[in-house]
């Protein structure tokens, strides 16, 4: 497991951050989502071991929060939201400087910083100073600083934070190329776009709860059976007699009356619509379990009922 | 291009351990530090007294017993490190100010704190940054004049060389302990680091003349007087070390306990500062 966490709180004073977070994350790219506020930077930080849970067990990497938090440090990587950099170093002093930081011996430092620095574009521009770089340049130093060491796990915090169209989708091509280095991710992201991207599972955090977890499929698959059925023509006759058939149909489009949903309520009532399909002597263009966005599965997830 | 053509992959190499950061943040802040030529000439500018003191160790034997100085006493090391102390003073608004200001003001304490380096050895680490340049215009130039007047004598024992040496050794601990942690705490309390020198220099100057009105006045020149002026309290420092005046004393336990103080206090900030970047 890439950590497991077992009824950990978090209170800052009163207020609490995280309530009861019971979850075994398996590795790969994993996108970290909920609203502001619903405790994923404080998770975050927990399984970083910067902050020791109020209460509750929580392992990353096999290493106990609570007692191994340098131990962890060693294994994960960290790429902060916000712009932070060590002043008056240039791109690779700071890598070399991050590398060392993390126990890295000199010569290691360097040959380590050149290679994380040509594997996230960094050309000649890293032989200065990091005050003077652009944001997408300072997103790529940060992440070459989060990777150096060639941590297991790193903890990825909204990267494609203020880069323009072609940087986000530069950046999203590395984290993705991450996985089958493979380094395991943390992605937290506003950007759900960025998350359905790369990411291969999700976990999705309310107001301090687990509110989901699992492979990303899985939440963009509908469940209460629905399946999109696409015709050449003759929508509207099969339509009709699907519904004589039992099924509950549907037509989400009014202007492509040949593209159904149906609910299929069991495996055996499958045969029932394909029965239908050839008595009716259709051509079948398209057949697939439903899939909504991303967007609309996190919607349904922290505001149920939205959609109804 | 660069000249590693190898591929981004995972590291097995070696890890050395935690304690290590407090070398590597050392020695990447004294090469950042040396980086700057107004650094460079800065130290080579306080050499400057300890020729002068040598050429005064030189020519005091020819006009020893005429000026009444004997240039084997401790009086050259005391006159010595009187004028290290304010380029000390100097070196601290300059750069010793900036040494957690600049942290705090670009962001990079998640940086340090999200690897494995403890707040010790962050707290280590730009102590002895900030205490190699204090050295190098205290305790190298003071050792140098050691040197030079272990060979001009013809009858100064090893012995004696070695408790001089130990001697400038003690007295550039106190003067690096106590101004490193000092600007160490005033740094971590402000994020412009121009306003953080100029406050340790107002600090500095205006307690001083203070004193030196507050003496002018009283008339006296009591060594519990003399713990007003932080210039005051290790000139009487030095007079303990070289010339075993006692009333250096109570300057002495005041230094240990302002350089106690504020490094609890610098520990409190730091920790406050991280707390407040997570």
């Amino acid at each position: 497991m890439l950590f497991e966490l077992q009824g950990i709180n978090q209170h800052y004073g009163a207020f609490q951050a995280l309530t009861d977070v019971t979850v075994a994350v398996r590795p790969g790219v994993v996108g970290l989502l909920g609203p502001n506020g619903s405790g994923k930077s404080t998770l975050i930080k927990t399984l970083l071991g910067m902050l020791e849970p109020t209460s509750g067990h929580g392992k990353v990497l096999g290493q106990d929060v609570r007692s191994q938090s340098l131990a962890i440090r060693e294994r994960v990587g960290y790429m902060p939201e916000h712009d932070a950099y060590f002043a008056d170093l240039t791109g690779f002093e700071s890598v070399v400087y991050a590398a060392r930081l993390s126990g890295l011996p000199r010569r290691h430092a360097f040959r380590r910083a050149h290679e994380v620095l040509d594997y996230v574009g960094m050309e000649e521009a890293r032989y200065r100073e990091v005050q003077g770089y652009s944001t997408g340049m300072r997103q790529r130093i940060k992440l070459a600083q989060a990777l150096v060491h060639g941590p297991q796990l790193v903890f990825l915090d909204e990267p494609t934070n203020g880069l323009d169209p072609k940087g986000r989708e530069e950046m999203l091509g590395l984290i993705g190329d991450l996985g089958r280095i493979p380094v395991n991710v943390l992605l937290s992201s506003h950007v759900l776009h960025d998350v359905e991207a790369v990411c291969d599972a999700v976990l999705l955090l309310q107001g301090g709860q687990v509110k989901h977890y699992g492979p990303l499929r899985d939440l963009l698959t509908t469940k209460g059976g629905e399946y999109e059925l696409q015709v050449r023509t003759g929508g509207p006759q099969l339509s009709q007699a699907l519904t004589t058939a039992g099924f509950q149909v549907a037509t989400p489009n009014p202007l492509d009356l040949d593209r159904l949903v149906v609910v299929i309520p069991s495996e055996e009532a499958i045969d029932a619509l394909w029965a239908a399909v050839i008595a009716l002597d259709l051509q079948v263009r398209h057949f697939a379990p439903l899939t909504v966005s991303l967007e609309r599965a996190f919607v349904d997830l922290v505001e149920p009922g939205a959609h109804a | 291009m660069s000249i590693y053509a190898r591929r981004y992959g995972s590291y097995d190499g070696p890890i050395e351990p935690e304690s290590s950061r407090i070398l590597v943040i050392a020695e990447t802040e004294v090469r950042r530090l040396l980086a700057m030529k107004w650094v460079r000439r800065l130290i080579l500018m306080a050499f400057t007294p300890t020729v002068f003191l040598a050429a005064m160790l030189y020519f005091g034997l020819v006009v020893k017993k005429a000026a009444g100085f004997d240039p084997f006493s401790g009086d050259i090391f005391v006159y010595h490190f009187r004028t290290a102390t304010w380029f000390v003073a100097v070196m601290m608004a300059a750069f010793g100010a900036a040494m957690i200001a600049k942290d705090v003001v670009t962001r990079a304490f998640p940086l340090y704190f999200t690897r494995p380096v403890s707040i010790r050895s962050y707290v280590l680490g730009k102590l002895a940054a900030i205490a190699v340049p204090v050295l190098g215009v205290s305790l190298l130039p003071g050792v140098l004049l050691a040197i030079t007047q272990w060979a001009l004598a013809e009858d100064l024992s090893l012995l004696t060389a070695g408790v001089t040496l130990a001697k400038i050794m003690g007295a550039s601990v106190v003067l690096a302990g106590f101004a490193s942690t000092v600007i160490l705490l005033m740094s971590s309390l402000g994020t412009s680091a121009r306003y953080v020198g100029v406050g340790w220099l107002g600090l500095f100057l205006f307690l001083d003349i203070a004193y030196g009105i507050f003496k002018a006045a009283m008339g006296t020149d009591s060594p519990l007087l003399d713990l007003m002026s932080l210039r005051q309290q290790l000139y009487d420092v030095y007079d303990l070390i070289f010339r075993g005046d006692s009333d250096g004393i109570p300057a002495l336990v005041s230094l240990c306990a302002i350089t106690g103080f504020c490094a609890a206090a610098l520990r409190v900030r730091i920790l406050a500062i991280e707390a407040k970047n997570r």
